[in-house]
């Protein structure tokens, strides 16, 4: 059981160009406890992480194993040192079987060839350790659903006599059964004596499970909380990660929901994406849509925005059927899409703040092919302006910038394009709590305007702070629909989850 | 409104932003290496290395080899790589000297050689688009089609081209600048236009650095590669008229070896490998540079098998300290 200190973190410190990531953090993790790791996106958890795995060098501060001051300067190191981090995406190899896949790199070898049965026989004991007896360790990878994925990664921190086992967001991708399945799992091994870093977003889990919670926010300690016996509540964890009052952080709603229709979606299906997906938009309305990862919402979206095949019902904007083929037919019907993963669909990195802007508004500074770079730098000041990017240097290349300057500058690509329907996919996702504020107000500020905006986040504390109305998403079908008034944690929560 | 200000902090000292100017960018590098080559040479052979008649003699030397890399790089920036530059450079030269030889008007001529090579160019655009293959394979294969068809055509024999007209292509004069290096100069002045100055090379910038995020931006992007394709079959077909003037000859193995090399004047030029990044400025000082080297050796009597050993050293060399200043700059 608990007793002692195995790790102590000491006024850690870490900056990347522009934003300081961490600044003078302590974290302790005793022996055979649970310790969650909470805050909001871009609060500096993942950081933390990385510099514990050894995938950063700190800038500043000590770390110490069992009292020994230890430098951990590579996550080859990390492993050797018995710290194992599961991260998000699995660091799996879907082709090989699960005990290749735990051998990877440490294979058994006999006479010259590999010894496949003896790893068969020792991943299968391990899995058994692990409670999973009558798992096949033949199959490969590729052929496993997800949770079984995670318990092969589990598996492979146990072969490597983790001793430090930290977990990010591991029940983002899995059912409520899945989840309670993987943390009886994690008390067992912490009766064992294993210690286990626990990071979600899900504060119910980590009231439930973890002894101590730290809580990080913008990129500094802000407490940690004992937590014997769950006594601990969610309003107490959320006032700690915000830092302020709920209240003062969404703007206060002004606009107002006007009388026409902007969009009417009716019975949109999609394969097995989504289905039978109908609502109506109105100028100036802020349309929350509320789901968990994979439920579809993010494939409703796309398809709006003409960059997803669907296969029946139909889109109207503004009262005239369309059906957007590719997204410059979406954007000159007068929508735009900030997408869910702003390096991968929103940005070019390696170009500079002022390209990235014009791109999707090309067509309206040029002539005759050459690009009028006056007007560029008008449309591009005016925005960067409009939106605070900071620095607020147009020539500097994007990967620069910190995530929340990239994130408005996506924004600010489809401002310049003058929409009349707005979608934002998780648009607050990794960044800090100032940026997060200023895009509320922004999404406010255009909803005045007459905007139709709609806005989709598995994060309910926003939806229910900025939507007039929301829709749940479940599986691929809305199973909720609430106004401001009835749209409550619960029955959101509920119509999420499918009940 | 401070929209220009560039990243370059005031107050560094001075020395280091004579540095940073001199050495962070690949094209100024570049340039100082090549006059360092200069410098050395004219000491090493004073009166055969320095003289106008040499240095034209470099810049016309390496004319073709630029023009065809000028197109190469504007595919490379859009993340792509045409392997079928060669073969379309010598599919020109063969229509064009083929139909002289049948008797067709040599304006005409030129016009088919040129326009054949486009078209072998749209053939690589519309497959990668369409099929959806990469451009490697897709380039490989449109290669050795081209390189059977001037086969067929030829038996693998040159057809000689005594038309006067075509030969001022190759070896005529505007003063003492060659004909080919006004060429040159004239479509690199082109590409760096494009890539500076036009939507068409802001799209290929975006389609090389992000091609989803380029998509759902609202660009037409099998469009975009489909003309950039047709682009680099079109300066490649240029380069095979002036081969053609060169040679006095349309002969299938001309353009043996231009797919590689322009490659390389590409990649010693600072264009990523990865697409999204690159300079056609970068790319004639890279091909400059090859010429300046393959010519000094021939001067201090080295074995022409030896310039390919140097070309291999430089290409790695430039690119090795490339990527370690890089590393540096991010650890830093």
């Amino acid at each position: 059981m608990a007793g002692g200190t195995l790790l102590a973190m000491r006024g850690i410190s870490k900056a990347f160009p522009g934003v300081r990531a961490l600044h003078s953090v302590d974290f302790d993790l005793a022996r055979g406890e649970i310790h969650g790791l909470i805050g909001e996106n871009g609060a500096g958890k993942s950081t933390l992480i990385k510099i514990l795995g050894g995938a950063y060098l700190p800038d500043g501060g000590s770390i110490e194993l069992d009292g020994q001051a230890a430098r951990i300067h590579s996550p080859r190191d990390a492993l050797h040192k018995g710290i194992s981090i599961i991260y998000q995406e699995f660091n799996l190899v879907p082709a090989l079987s699960v005990a290749q896949n735990i051998f990877l790199g440490r294979e058994l070898v006999s006479r010259g060839g590999l010894n496949q049965r003896a790893m068969l026989k020792r991943a299968q004991q391990t899995m058994e350790r692990l409670g999973l007896s009558g798992f096949d360790c033949r199959r490969r990878v590729r052929s496993l659903s997800v949770a079984q994925q995670q318990m092969v990664e589990i598996a492979k921190a146990m072969f490597n006599e983790a001793r430090i086992l930290v977990m990010d967001e591991p029940t983002s991708v899995l059912s409520q059964k899945e989840s309670e399945t993987l943390f009886g799992l994690m008390r067992g091994l912490r009766d064992q004596g294993l210690s286990i870093i626990f990071i979600s977003h899900r504060l119910d889990e980590v009231i439930e499970l973890c002894s101590r919670i730290t809580v990080l926010r913008d990129g500094e300690l802000v407490s940690t909380l004992e937590n014997s016996g769950g006594r601990l509540t969610k309003d107490e964890l959320v006032r700690q990660m915000v830092g302020r009052v709920l209240q003062d952080y969404y703007p206060q709603a002004a606009h107002r929901v006007g009388e026409r229709t902007l969009l009417e979606v009716r019975g949109l299906s999609a394969g097995g994406l989504f289905r039978e997906v109908s609502f109506e938009l109105h100028d100036g309305e802020i349309l929350g849509f509320y789901g968990l990862v994979g439920s579809g919402r993010t494939e409703i979206m796309k398809a709006l925005f003409g960059s997803l095949e669907y296969d029946g019902g139909e889109i109207l904007v503004a009262g005239r059927p369309n059906r957007a083929r590719n997204v410059r037919q979406a954007r000159d019907a007068g929508l735009a899409l900030v997408p869910e993963d702003r390096k991968r669909e929103g940005l070019v990195v390696a170009m500079s703040l002022a390209d990235n802007i014009a791109l999707p508004n090309l067509d309206k500074i040029n002539s005759l092919g050459t690009i009028l770079f006056r007007r560029r730098r008008g449309l591009v000041a005016g925005y960067i302006e409009e939106l605070s990017i900071r620095p607020p240097l147009p020539n500097r290349q994007m990967r620069d910038f910190s995530g929340g300057n990239q994130q408005k500058a996506v924004i600010a690509k489809w401002l310049a394009a003058k929409p009349k329907i707005m979608i934002f996919d998780e648009p607050t996702r990794g960044i800090d709590v100032g940026a997060k504020a200023e895009i509320y107000h922004l999404i406010e500020r255009l909803a005045q305007t007459g905007v139709g905006i709609i806005f989709v986040s598995s994060e309910l504390m926003e939806i229910i702070g900025m939507c007039d109305r929301v829709i749940v998403v479940h599986e691929g079908r809305i199973t909720g629909r609430f106004d401001r008034s009835d749209a409550t944690q619960e029955r959101l929560m509920q119509a999420a989850a499918g009940f | 409104m401070g929209t220009d200000v560039t990243t370059g902090g005031a107050k560094k000292p001075l020395a280091g932003r004579i540095a940073r100017l001199l050495f962070g960018q690949r094209e100024s590098g570049l340039f100082l290496l090549i006059l360092l080559l200069v410098v050395v040479l004219s000491a090493l052979r004073p009166t055969t290395f320095f003289s106008s008649e040499n240095l034209f003699n470099i810049l016309k030397q390496v004319s073709l080899v630029t023009i065809v890399a000028v197109g190469q790089t504007l595919v490379m920036v859009s993340g792509g790589i045409d392997l079928s530059v060669g073969f379309n450079l010598g599919l020109s030269g063969v229509m064009l000297a083929f139909f002289i030889q049948a008797g067709v008007n040599p304006v005409a001529a030129v016009v088919i050689g040129v326009v054949s090579s486009v078209l072998a160019g749209l053939l690589n655009g519309v497959f990668v688009t369409k099929l959806r293959l990469p451009p490697f394979i897709v380039t490989l294969g449109v290669a050795k089609i081209v390189r059977g068809v001037m086969y067929v055509i030829t038996r693998g024999y040159p057809i000689p081209v005594y038309t006067k007209f075509i030969i001022w292509f190759g070896n005529g004069y505007f003063g003492p600048v060659p004909v080919p290096t006004v060429f040159m100069l004239l479509i690199v002045a082109l590409g760096v236009y494009i890539l500076l100055a036009t939507v068409f090379g802001n799209r290929l910038k975006a389609i090389g650095g992000n091609e989803l995020a380029a998509r759902l931006s609202g660009i037409n992007i099998d469009a975009s590669k489909i003309y950039i394709y047709a682009l680099t079959g079109l300066l490649a077909g240029i380069a095979g008229v002036i081969m053609v003037g060169r040679v006095n000859a349309g002969n299938p193995n001309s353009g043996l070896n231009f797919d590689l090399d322009s490659i390389a004047a590409t990649i010693i030029g600072g264009t990523s490998l990865a697409g999204g990044e690159g300079t056609v400025l970068g790319t004639l000082l890279g091909a400059v540079l090859l010429g300046v080297i393959a010519n000094g050796l021939v001067l201090l009597n080295v074995s022409m098998y030896w310039q390919t050993i140097v070309a291999g050293v430089i290409i790695i060399g430039v690119c090795a300290l490339d990527t370690l200043t890089h590393a540096r700059r991010k650890a830093g």
